[in-house]
């Protein structure tokens, strides 16, 4: 099988979830014999590396470990380029790529930026497979959030974000545009039962396949921590922002007055109004709480044989947190919010993980604070802990969706079911 | 006394009519006059006084000739008393003045002679080289003579005074009765030391004076004189009284001065000398590096020349096929307008084409008799109706393999109706690691079956295999190492087991999704007669390039199958099958196999060391059981393992498959491979060549598509001759084979293209890892994984070529205690 993955972003200068998400179930998809391309759209790619496309838009062609990659962008990047989905010039030159290239399959991992892409696919027979890997199609932020950091529980075809997060009123026609891809991709795709339920109660009731992310566990190692535990080590990793709850934990954290705890955080700090200042100062005051560097995916392992629980404090929507399976997949415990798509089927609250609810902030200070006191808490989590699903397994069954869309005999009805 | 008095040089000679000149030349060029020049012959030989004159010029001559030697003093003394100047200088006959050296030092005795008893000038010592005619050759100039004030006490124990840098007044010669005549040596010192007793010598700091060094052999050099210790103390002893403490001691710091002055220049230079050593090192190691270059260069020209000459030799080559082809051309040419071949032409176009249209099964018909025509024009009709018989038994059989393909549903949600069976899940386990537990806990998240039991059988773990199986609830029984076989070993497990359905899983596998083994009960609970299933292998996410194409080639290359089949067939259908079509249906795969209890207690598998799922799947099939191959189910299953792995075990598993599948064996005589020596020797050769490509892929550092990877492997393949290929290349290869070989003379065997019995089945392998690896862009990223592929590659093709001819020579009674040892080396434990 071709199979042309569609991400809005690829390394070497995007590095999140859903990034590592298409390389890895790229390079599976190598291993299984298939022929993989990603196609994404070159917003930190310098210029120079580009070469114009007869329609005005430009590309470049290079590979990333081994995945070849074109990378398409406009002369001018549009300044609205993270809100709208239809572009024209990308349906067109994708369709100029389907001219000189066949693919099997078109596999969506995010529709920002790209996503129109699909009309080309559709005129070219193409199927197409969309994963949701968050809100996106329904709110532009894509967690469900105001400005002011509260949730949002609906976006009421696009009214709500008119009156309450200032947006143009052409959100009205991106919504419809979205819904429209929503209903025309062949089959949906959802890591988390929790995203399908956000889905469903939009309205969006069309049948989205639950299949969940898989961890790469080429790379880890037994999490063996040999030291005392005087210290328990509490540790957020992910990109470090408000709108991801880390405010949050520190006003948490801060709360807990115990010597024996520590808290690290790991990952790159993003530009929010008045939450640099905030982490600067939580840093100052609380020399229990230690700002750690970005880290690579290599680090893994060091870094997880020095925590004891990892925390995901999101207090916006969490479509699923790979943070989560990666923790617990290292056998290390999670205490997660209950707006993180991938806790509610991964954790038992007090089995094998803690879950605490957003609109109860004090709830993560109480559990800090119990697990400051009983530590022995950390090792009986741990022991419950079953390990996440695998990359090969969500490869597998990607490959069967994408089996089944291709067999031409199979009823595939109008719900989209497989 | 006149404004200029005269001044009478006395020259002492013998022996040197040439060098005097120069001497002579000296005083005729002084800037002062009036000069006279005192010549003493010391009994030498006659000289040209007329010359000499002549050479003299205005300065006036007074020529002495004494008929015998009598010593350097005496001619002194005999020069004194002839001089008719007041001032007197000296001059050897092989020393020269300056020009200004009269004029200088008269100019300040004149005025000084009162309060002096002489004046002394410095000398520039040159060292000179003369040829036979007397004329300089080479000169150099080495520097001050001992440029010393005047000091009595110094002048006690050290001569520093040049006689000819001295003028000294006639009357104080006169006074003191000149030369010492007793003195052969050093008799100018005594003369010094006797002259400065009242009034010092003054000493005029400029060179004036050249001391002439010409000769080792012929110049007097005092310090090599034996007598000089004896001159010396007797200097001493006649001057004794003289020598005061204080002049001692005035001597002693003197020489230490001197030697101070000494190192402070040697310490001033020795970083100098040491830095100059340090370049010269620096330089010599420079050079030798350029010779290396040099040397490199040497060899990479005639690496040039040789590959020029290489390329001179295609090109011809290729002149010579395009002439082949022109000449080929030209007699199509003539051929296609011959009568005969219009004929024919006009027959395949139009006659054959409407007679037995393409695609058509009278086409096909046709196309086979004249292939049969073919054969039995060269092998006789008798062993033609035997392949046409036999070849109709397969085709028939084949057709008449009953595979039922149909589309599993995908099951995405883990609440499934429950199937209402026990299952026993049978695992081998030998030392399991880490990973076991990954296998034990998806297994025991199995849904939608009522029970499901974990029998481990384990050989001698000697890690946690058996701790961990037991806190997942499993039931563990232990048997010896020795005692392990892969069909009796399951066989005795199966004994403890209490399952409606057997799983016999690898301890390695981990199904997908937790609904795999209910999926798999769903189909044979749908049909009865399905006595057995297997699943596909998913490579791991560490596989490297080799283990996934293993899995790819084997689903896509051999099997062919569709995502789930069903096959089913009558015992006679199944014998008429061809080996490989056999193993195509018949494969059942015990990394995760699930079998009826019942039928397998029927059954059982055979106590077989491998193959023994193959085995139970062919008996099952030959007495009309259903096996499932159900592919839209997987586990996740892979190794990494080094060349020499898969060398064992395709020796292995080729030697089952024909004893299994009663493959035929090649006949290797025939190929020019008559002894296992032989088979050996070609099976190195072959590795040389194939690692000797690698090394030309390795040191070819550019970028390339996957495509022209595999094109330079081929040619190479094919250039390499077989004096370039060479040996070691990968070390598990190379230990396996140097304990193949028995003797180090049989690597060096080469063979001719005439037995290329293994290059087109590394070919085919190619072939198939180049489709593979076109899905990867580029794997230069991979290029480790990339190289140790074509050694596994080699090796699988060596493994089961040696096991091929094994089985031959087992046909045909030739085991022999080679081929012995050599299975004992290959069937070690995979």
């Amino acid at each position: 099988m071709k199979i042309l993955y569609v991400v809005h972003d690829f390394f070497p200068h995007f590095y999140g979830g859903t990034e590592r998400y298409v390389l890895n179930l790229s390079k599976q998809m190598q291993r299984m014999g298939h022929t993989v391309t990603v196609l994404t759209y070159g917003l930190m790619e310098p210029i120079e590396n580009f070469v114009p496309d007869p329609g005005g838009m430009l590309s470049y062609h290079y590979v990333y470990e081994g995945i070849p990659v074109l990378s398409i962008r406009h002369r001018t990047i549009p300044s609205d380029i993270g809100f709208v989905l239809e572009y024209r010039e990308v349906i067109q030159l994708i369709e100029r790529v389907f001219m000189r290239e066949t693919f099997d399959i078109m596999h969506i991992a995010h529709p920002m930026r790209i996503g129109s892409c699909y009309e080309a696919a559709k005129a070219a027979n193409i199927p197409v497979v969309l994963t949701l890997t968050d809100f996106w199609l329904l709110c532009p932020r894509g967690r469900f959030f105001k400005p002011d950091y509260s949730l949002c529980n609906s976006p009421e075809r696009g009214q709500k974000c008119i009156r309450d997060c200032g947006v143009e009123p052409s959100i009205l026609k991106r919504y419809e545009y979205a819904q429209k891809l929503f209903e025309s991709v062949d089959v949906l795709i959802s890591p988390s039962q929790f995203l399908i339920e956000i889905f469903k109660a939009n309205g969006w009731t069309r049948h989205i396949s639950h299949v969940q992310h898989g961890v790469d566990y080429r790379y880890v190692k037994p999490a063996l921590r040999a030291r005392e535990m005087d210290q328990i080590v509490f540790s957020y990793t992910g990109v470090v922002g408000k709108f991801k709850g880390v405010d949050l934990l520190l006003s948490a954290f801060h709360q807990v007055e115990s010597e024996n705890i520590r808290l690290k955080i790991y990952g790159n700090i993003v530009f929010e109004v008045g939450f640099q200042s905030d982490l600067s100062r939580a840093l100052e005051e609380d020399k229990r709480i230690h700002l750690m560097s970005r880290y690579s995916h290599n680090e893994l392992p060091r870094i997880m044989s020095e925590l004891d629980m990892v925390v995901v404090p999101s207090t916006t929507l969490e479509s699923y947190g790979l943070v989560v399976i990666e923790s617990l997949a290292y056998g290390v415990p999670v205490i997660a919010s209950d707006i993180v798509g991938s806790a509610y089927e991964f954790i038992e609250h007090g089995k094998n993980g803690l879950i605490f609810s957003v609109k109860n902030p004090s709830e993560l200070a109480d559990i800090i604070r119990q697990i400051s006191k009983d530590p022995s808490l950390i090792q009986s989590l741990r022991a419950n802990i079953s390990p996440p699903p695998r990359l090969e397994e969500e490869a597998f069954i990607v490959e069967r969706v994408y089996k089944s869309v291709l067999h031409r005999s199979q009823q595939v009805n109008a719900n989209g079911e497989l | 006394m006149s404004q200029n008095p005269l001044v009478s040089i006395i020259v002492r000679t013998k022996d040197r009519p040439k060098l005097i000149k120069r001497a002579l030349q000296s005083i005729a060029s002084q800037t002062y006059r009036p000069i006279e020049t005192v010549i003493v012959n010391d009994g030498g030989c006659d000289i040209d006084v007329n010359e000499i004159k002549t050479i003299l010029g205005d300065v006036g001559l007074n020529y002495v000739r004494l008929e015998q030697n009598t010593g350097r003093a005496h001619a002194g003394n005999v020069g004194i008393s002839h001089a008719q100047g007041d001032f007197i200088g000296f001059l050897d006959d092989d020393d020269e003045f300056c020009p200004e050296h009269i004029s200088e030092l008269i100019g300040f005795l004149m005025n000084k002679k009162a309060d002096y008893a002489g004046i002394y000038s410095d000398s520039i010592i040159i060292n000179r080289e003369y040829n036979s005619e007397g004329n300089i050759i080479n000169e150099t100039d080495k520097g001050l003579f001992r440029s010393w004030d005047f000091s009595s006490d110094i002048l006690l124990f050290e001569n520093y005074i040049p006689l000819h840098c001295s003028i000294l007044l006639k009357s104080d010669l006169e006074e003191i009765g000149g030369f010492d005549e007793s003195f052969e040596l050093f008799e100018d010192w005594d003369l010094f030391i006797r002259i400065t007793e009242k009034n010092p010598l003054y000493h005029v700091a400029r060179a004036t004076t050249k001391y002439i060094h010409w000769s080792k052999t012929e110049q007097i050099a005092f310090s090599d004189m034996p007598e000089a210790q004896d001159y010396y103390l007797k200097i001493l002893s006649k001057h004794l009284k003289r020598i005061s403490p204080h002049a001692i001691y005035r001597y002693f710091l003197f020489k230490q001065e001197e030697l101070r002055v000494k190192q402070s220049f040697i310490e001033a230079n020795l970083s100098q000398v040491l830095e100059c050593e340090r370049l010269r090192d620096k330089l010599k190691a420079k050079e030798d590096l350029v010779m290396a270059k040099l040397e490199t260069i040497q060899h990479l020209r005639a690496e040039v020349q040789k590959r020029n000459t290489a390329l001179e030799a295609k090109q011809s080559e290729v002149e010579w096929l395009k002439e082949e082809i022109r000449v080929k051309r030209e007699f199509i040419k003539e051929l296609q307008s011959s009568l005969g071949w219009r004929v024919l032409y006009f027959y395949r176009t139009t006659i054959k084409k409407r007679l037995f249209p393409l695609g058509t099964r009278r086409e096909t018909w046709y196309s086979m008799f004249l292939k049969v025509m073919h054969t039995a024009s060269i092998f006789g009709v008798r062993y033609t109706m035997k392949k046409i018989f036999t070849k109709t038994k397969g085709i028939v059989a084949a057709r008449k393999i009953e595979r039922e393909s149909f589309h599993m549903p995908i099951v995405l949600s883990e609440n499934v109706p429950l199937i209402d069976r026990m299952v026993s899940v049978v695992i081998p386990t030998k030392n399991a690691g880490r990973e076991f537990k990954n296998t034990l806990e998806q297994i025991r998240s199995q849904r939608g079956i009522r029970e499901i039991e974990l029998i481990i059988i384990d050989s001698g773990s000697n890690d946690d295999t058996l701790a961990l199986s037991k806190s997942y609830g499993a039931q563990v029984m232990s048997i010896q190492p020795e005692a392990f076989n892969h069909g009796g070993t399951r066989n005795t497990a199966s004994e403890m087991a209490r399952g409606d359905y057997l799983i016999f899983l690898s301890q390695d596998v981990i199904p997908v999704s937790k609904t795999c083994i209910h999926d798999i009960l769903g189909v044979m609970e749908g049909d009865g007669k399905i006595a057995a299933a297997t699943i596909k292998q998913i490579p791991r996410s560490d596989a490297d390039l080799f283990a996934c194409w293993q899995l790819w080639n084997h689903y896509n290359k051999f099997l062919c199958l569709p995502d789930n089949s069903i096959v089913e067939m009558s015992q006679q259908d199944l014998a008429a099958l061809s080996p490989t079509e056999k193993r195509r249906v018949g494969q059942l795969d015990n990394i995760f196999s699930c079998i009826r209890r019942d039928i397998f207690d029927t059954f059982r598998f055979q106590s077989l060391s491998y193959g023994e799922d193959l085995d139970l799947g062919l008996r099952l099939l030959e007495k009309g059981h259903k096996l499932a191959f159900l592919f839209s189910l997987g586990a996740i299953h892979s190794h990494n393992r080094n060349p020499a792995y898969f060398f064992r075990r395709s020796y292995i598993d080729w030697k089952t498959l024909i004893s299994l599948l009663k493959y035929k064996p090649k006949a290797w005589d025939t190929v020019g491979i008559p002894t296992a020596d032989t088979l050996f020797q070609y099976v190195y050769w072959f590795y040389c060549k194939v690692n000797t490509v690698i090394r030309e892929y390795q040191d070819n550092e550019s970028a390339q598509s996957v495509h022209s990877v595999f094109e330079g492997i081929r040619q190479s393949l094919k250039d390499i001759d077989w004096y370039r290929a060479q040996a070691p290349g990968e070390k598990s290869i190379d230990d396996l084979l140097s304990r193949i070989m028995r003797t180090e003379d049989m690597r060096y065997v080469r063979f001719d293209g005439s037995r290329e019995v293994l290059i087109n089945q590394y070919l085919y392998l190619i072939d198939s890892f180049e489709e593979f690896l076109l899905g990867y862009a580029d794997i230069s990223g991979y290029k480790e994984e990339f190289i140790s592929a074509l050694y596994k590659l080699f090796a699988v093709i060596a493994g089961s070529t040696i096991g091929d001819f094994s089985a031959y020579a087992a046909e045909n009674n030739q085991i022999d205690g080679t081929l012995v040892s050599v299975h004992d080396i290959l069937g070690e434990s995979v």
